[in-house]
Formats: C-alpha cells, sequence, structure tokens
C-alpha cells in the first residue's frame, strides 16, 4: 500500500522531519480558496500513487483554479488526479533525494542518498536492529557534497526517516525532493512512503489512509478477500488458484500459434468458490477478448469447482470467449460434465489445448466479424 | 534416507487447534507422518486427533521428545512461533504461515544466523514431503509417488501440478520443499541444492522457480560450484513486466537481473537443463535417463 505525499508529509512532521504545510484541494474552487490564503507564488502539486512528482509553480490564485481543472480531468502516468496539494513557493539552491529501502531481491535494507543534478549516488547497508549510525549519515551528506556545517542536521533527518520507516512498517520511506533552501535549511519537500502490507494488521492508523479510488489505478491489487490481480499491458485474462500457476498459465499464452498476451492475471487463494470467482471475472478490465480458468484442484474437487463455476450469475453476461481447465482431483468427471453443459465456456484437461482453442476462438471470432 | 526428514523425526503442530492447523494435523496423520505432541499456547492439556496439546514448546518436547515443528497460524503468532521453535532448539521448522511483515522476517533471519542449529523451511511454505513416509505441510499427497527426483519450489501451485504430472510419466520423487513465497525465506534454494547433492536417494533435482529476487541465482552459482547431479529449471513469471508484483511477495522485476529470462541464462550457463513448460520437464527428465522407475 502506497501513501500519498500529504499523508506522508503528514507523518513526517510528526517525526520531526522538516516539511512545508500545505493545504490539500479536491476541486479546482477549492485550489483557489486554498492559495489565497498563501503568499504568491504557490506550488499546485497533483497527488496520484505513481513514482513521480507532478506539479506546476502558478502567480495568482485564478492561475492556481485554472491548473487545477486541468490537473484534476487528466492522468499522469495512468493515474487519475482526485486531489491537489497547494504549497507555498520556497527559493531552492539544491535538491537530493533520500531513500531507505528494502532490497527485495538482495534481502536487505539499504539508505541512499543522490543529487539530482549530477545523478551521483551513494548508499550504505543498514542493519534492521541497529538502523542509521551518524558516521552513515555522514557518508552520504559527503557523498552528496553537502555543506559540512548542515551535516547534523543531515543526520537527524536520516534516522528520523529511518524512525519513520520502523514506525509505519514501510518497505520504502523517501524523501523526494530534499531541498537546500537560500537560507540553509533542509527541508521535505516531497515524498513517499510504501506500507508493506503483510503489516497492516499492527497498522490500524495508517489502513485507514487507503484511498481506495486511487488503488483503481494500481497496476497490483487485492480486488476481493483471497482475490489478487496483477495488471499487464496484454487482453487475456488468466485466473487460476495460485500465484505461480496464474503466472505458468499467462506465461503459456506466448505458445499459442498466434501468441495471445496476458492482460488481468489473477491469483485465487484457497478453494475457488463462487464469491471469488465471481469477484475475478468482475474485476476484468473492459479490453479483455477472452478469459482462461486454470485451476489445480488439490484440496477441493474439480467437480465442485465446475459446479461453482456454472452458478456464476456473471457468467450469462460474459460476452468474450471463456475456456477452463480443470486438473487434479477428480478432473475427469468434472471436465466431462462441464462439457455437456450449455455452451456458455468450453471446458478442457490441459493447459495447451486450452491456450490453442481460445486462440482459435478469437481469430476465427475475427474472420467472422469481418 | 531423503532430505531433512528421517526416521528420528519427531514433528510438533504449532496452531494444532486452530482450523488450519487441526485439518492438516489430520491430513498429516492419515499420510503417515510421525507428529507427537500440538501447542497452542492457553490450550494445554487438550487433545487434537489423539495427538496431546501443550502450552509451549518445551512442556512438549520434554513430555514427547518432538525435535521439529509446523507451524499454521496468523502472522503474528507465526513470528513469535518461530522465535520459541529456535530458542527452544527445535531441528527443523517449517513455517507454512504466509505474508510475515518484512521488518520482522529481516529479524527473524538475522536472529537465525546467529542459531544455526535451527533450519527455517519457509514462511510461506506449503511443507516437506517425502513420499510415503512423511507429509510435512499443506501438500495434497495424491500428487507424489515415490522415487529419485528432488523438488525444489518457491511457488506451492506449480509444484503440486509439476508432480502430478512426473508421478504420472512414472517420475516419483525423492523429496519435494517448498521454500516459501514470502521475499525472505528462512532456506534457500542453494542450500536445498546442497542436501539434494548429498542424498543418495536423488538422482536428478527439478528446481522450479518464478520473477523476482535473487534466489534462483544464487541457486545457478551453486549449481556451477558443487552440484554435479543434473538439474531441470522451470520458472514462471516470463511474461511479468517491472515493477508490477505477480501475487506473490517477492515476485516482482525490480532489476534486470530479477526477469526469468536473466535468471535462466544464469542456470543455463551454471549448467541447469531449461524446461519451457510442465510437460517440457518431463520430457527432460526422460532425455537425462536418470530418474525414472520404470
Amino acid at each position: 500500500m502506497r501513501l500519498h505525499e500529504y499523508h506522508t508529509k503528514t507523518l513526517f512532521a510528526r517525526s520531526g522531519i522538516p516539511v512545508l504545510s500545505g493545504e490539500l484541494a479536491g476541486t479546482p474552487g477549492e485550489a483557489r480558496a486554498a492559495a489565497e490564503r498563501f503568499r504568491m507564488p504557490v506550488v499546485v502539486n497533483a497527488q496520484v500513487l505513481a513514482d513521480e512528482r507532478v506539479f506546476r509553480v502558478a502567480q495568482t490564485p485564478l492561475f492556481v483554479e485554472q491548473i487545477a481543472a486541468e490537473m484534476l480531468t487528466t492522468q499522469i502516468a495512468g493515474y487519475r488526479v482526485h486531489q491537489l496539494l497547494i504549497e507555498p513557493m520556497i527559493d531552492v539552491t539544491r535538491e537530493f533525494a533520500l531513500v531507505i529501502e528494502f532490497d527485495q531481491s538482495r534481502g536487505r535494507v539499504e539508505i541512499a542518498a543522490s543529487t539530482l543534478t549530477s545523478k551521483r549516488t551513494c548508499s550504505e547497508l543498514l542493519d534492521p536492529f541497529i538502523g542509521v549510525q551518524a558516521y552513515k549519515s555522514r557518508y552520504l551528506a559527503s557523498g552528496i557534497d553537502l555543506p559540512s556545517e548542515l551535516w547534523s542536521d543531515f543526520v537527524a533527518i536520516t534516522q528520523k526517516l529511518f524512525q519513520c520507516y520502523v514506525d509505519y512498517d514501510a518497505t520504502r520511506a523517501s524523501i523526494l525532493p530534499l531541498a537546500l533552501t537560500r537560507a540553509g535549511n533542509l527541508i521535505a519537500l516531497g515524498g513517499k512512503l510504501d506500507i508493506d502490507d503483510s503489516a497492516l494488521f499492527r497498522q490500524a492508523e495508517i489502513a485507514a489512509l487507503r484511498d481506495v479510488l486511487a488503488e483503481n489505478d494500481l497496476p497490483s491489487r487485492q480486488v476481493a478477500e483471497n482475490v489478487r490481480l496483477s495488471r499487464l499491458p496484454g487482453d487475456i485474462a488468466c485466473i487460476a488458484n495460485g500465484a505461480g500457476l496464474a503466472m505458468m498459465t499467462a506465461d503459456s499464452l506466448a505458445n499459442a500459434q498466434r501468441a495471445l498476451s496476458p492482460g488481468a492475471v489473477i491469483e485465487i487463494t484457497g478453494e475457488p468458490s463462487v464469491e471469488r470467482l465471481q469477484a475475478a471475472l468482475q474485476s476484468l478490465p473492459s479490453n479483455t477478448r477472452g478469459v482462461i480458468i486454470n485451476l489445480f484442484c488439490d484440496r477441493f474437487s474439480a467437480s465442485d469447482a465446475a459446479k461453482s463455476l456454472m452458478g456464476l450469475l456473471v457468467l450469462d453476461s460474459l460476452s468474450v470467449p471463456l475456456v477452463v481447465r480443470l486438473a487434479g482431483q477428480d478432473a475427469e468427471r468434472a471436465h466431462e460434465w462441464l462439457s455437456a453443459q450449455p455452451a456458455t465456456l468450453y471446458s478442457v484437461t490441459s493447459l495447451a489445448h486450452a491456450v490453442e482453442l481460445l486462440s482459435h476462438s478469437l481469430s476465427d471470432e475475427t474472420s467472422w466479424q469481418s | 534416507m531423503a532430505i531433512l526428514i528421517n526416521h528420528d523425526t519427531e514433528f510438533l503442530v504449532q496452531g494444532i487447534t486452530e482450523q488450519a492447523g487441526s485439518f492438516h494435523t489430520a491430513q498429516m496423520l492419515a499420510y503417515g507422518t510421525s507428529i507427537v505432541a500440538g501447542v497452542t499456547p492457553e490450550m494445554g492439556g487438550a487433545w487434537e486427533h489423539g495427538i496431546p496439546v501443550f502450552d509451549n514448546i518445551r512442556t512438549a518436547t520434554e513430555a514427547t521428545g518432538a525435535n521439529s515443528s509446523i507451524i499454521f497460524g496468523d502472522g503474528p503468532s507465526a513470528v513469535d512461533a518461530i522465535y520459541e521453535a529456535v530458542d527452544e532448539g527445535l531441528r527443523l521448522v517449517i513455517c507454512v504461515t504466509d505474508g510475515i511483515p518484512t521488518q520482522d522476517s529481516l529479524k527473524l533471519k538475522s536472529y537465525l544466523d546467529r542459531h544455526p542449529r535451527t533450519r527455517l523451511i519457509g514462511p510461506g511454505s506449503p511443507g516437506v514431503l517425502v513420499p510415503g513416509r512423511a507429509n510435512a505441510g499443506i501438500v495434497p499427497g495424491f500428487v507424489a509417488s515415490e522415487g529419485k527426483v528432488g523438488v525444489v519450489s518457491r511457488s506451492a501451485s506449480v509444484a503440486y501440478e509439476g508432480m502430478a504430472l512426473m508421478s504420472a510419466a512414472g517420475f516419483g520423487q525423492s523429496t519435494f520443499v517448498g521454500v516459501g513465497s514470502d521475499a525472505i525465506v528462512g532456506t534457500s534454494y542453494a542450500e536445498v541444492l546442497a542436501l539434494f547433492e548429498e542424498d543418495p536417494e536423488t538422482s536428478c533435482i527439478i528446481l522450479m522457480g518464478e520473477v523476482g529476487g535473487a534466489a534462483e541465482i544464487e541457486a545457478a552459482a551453486q549449481i556451477s560450484i558443487r552440484i554435479t547431479k543434473p538439474v531441470i529449471a522451470f520458472l514462471v513469471g516470463r511474461s511479468a513486466i517491472p515493477f508490477v508484483r505477480m501475487g506473490h511477495a517477492g515476485a516482482i522485476i525490480t532489476t534486470p537481473d530479477t526477469t526469468v529470462e536473466a535468471k535462466e541464462a544464469a542456470l543455463k550457463s551454471a549448467g541447469a537443463l531449461i524446461a519451457h513448460s510442465l510437460e517440457d520437464v518431463v520430457s527432460l527428465l526422460h532425455a537425462t535417463g536418470h530418474a525414472s522407475d520404470q
């Protein structure tokens, strides 16, 4: 789960990391009203869950209103903008990035500082039991050519950032940019906290900040309990009971004679009940051209899974071909039963066959339509 | 002999009175797994499927001689359960629970490094299965059959399907080890490969991996240094794109060396055979001529 910049900065402020105090606006009118309370110019900062930070500077409240109207109707890196943060503009001489991150591929925690102009990056490994020792911060500070009179402020900021990382169960805590003002102060102009989903059970305050509307645009998300969707660029949905099986199903599309490309890849954990299958099918993106449901019936019988499938209300309204492949316990009987049902879906016994069948049914459809 | 589990491995089940723990204990017992005790705090004195339940591991081991454990239960209780198992000196701890908070896992991993007596499998492990002898975890027993192929996998579902295909084709397994789906796990592929290398009952090794993380790259290094038995690798997640997590916590492309292509290249240059489907795994097993029981 990712926190918006304005939430992140509220938490930063609570931890003692210097931030600007801004105002949140959800409409152009609110943005203008907020701007009127600040000294111009102000910065209009789009609140999106994307990596990049998108903002514009405005000289008058009227211009703020115009910018707000534009931002609230556009998408930034695939994310719709629902809120804006209006902040006073400050005079900045240098900008840095400061990131504490769990490095997934190496299984360790790192702190990195970089200069935004020369792209120079220095990093240090952190011990989860010890955190940021001051000397490590000083190595970073000298690495980014920070004047030595600012080192103690920088050390304090890195240690407070680590505290945020720990206190809120973040997997990544970033200050971007960390600005050096003309007056000689360090201030966190922007920042993001990525929170570990597995730790939300003990982060009630953070979990309540979840922006469900914005998360609909996330490429990987929970769509219902025990149903998780990962969004790939293609248009064939792959639904399976298990993350590995779902990936394997998506990968197998490339083997079709006329290769297909995976879109929604959906993992169901536990038994594929009517509710879970229903949630999976209802979450399909609008560009979906076909669906493969691939279930390995490990602790449940394929006949039960087949009955759940036929019990799906959404099947009648599904306008794209659906191929079901059941394997495991009782799979043959389930296949026979499904094959005898009125044809709202195709039943097959191997994944390769499922992919070929879908590929053919889609190319037949094209030739039939043209 | 098989690996990890032998004739004197006696399990206790942590979380035995909870729903998943109770259900799977019945399945494991039916398979013939040696389970001698259960542990659920505040439930000491109860019985579950004919197995005595204790409040803690110390009293359970004193009374029954249990030396290994299987952990069920939710995230917070699983972390506590692992620390207790380590501190009580259990030799093999299989954590079925997945989704352990990353910061807990980092500390746990560091703690385990200082307590090498205990080997942790998981978190997020479907278990360790020695066909015909012991099923410690949640693997559906019907997928496996006795044989000489060692199987190690991060994904449970791919392993089930793969073992069912292998079994149907006459390639039984010596041991299956599910290393776990979490980003940080106690035992790596590399360590399991080394155990298979030493195991006289294993003649060939199947490594089932996926996109994300460095575990398969480490495995490749291990293969080139230490492994003389044939290794067949099958990886899923080829269709993943950068920074989109594919289900498992660890299944995400973060750097170029975490893609399936990069991992396959590393495994291939280390001498592993690369399978492009599970059917392909079976064909390669035929080709190695090592592992068939027929």
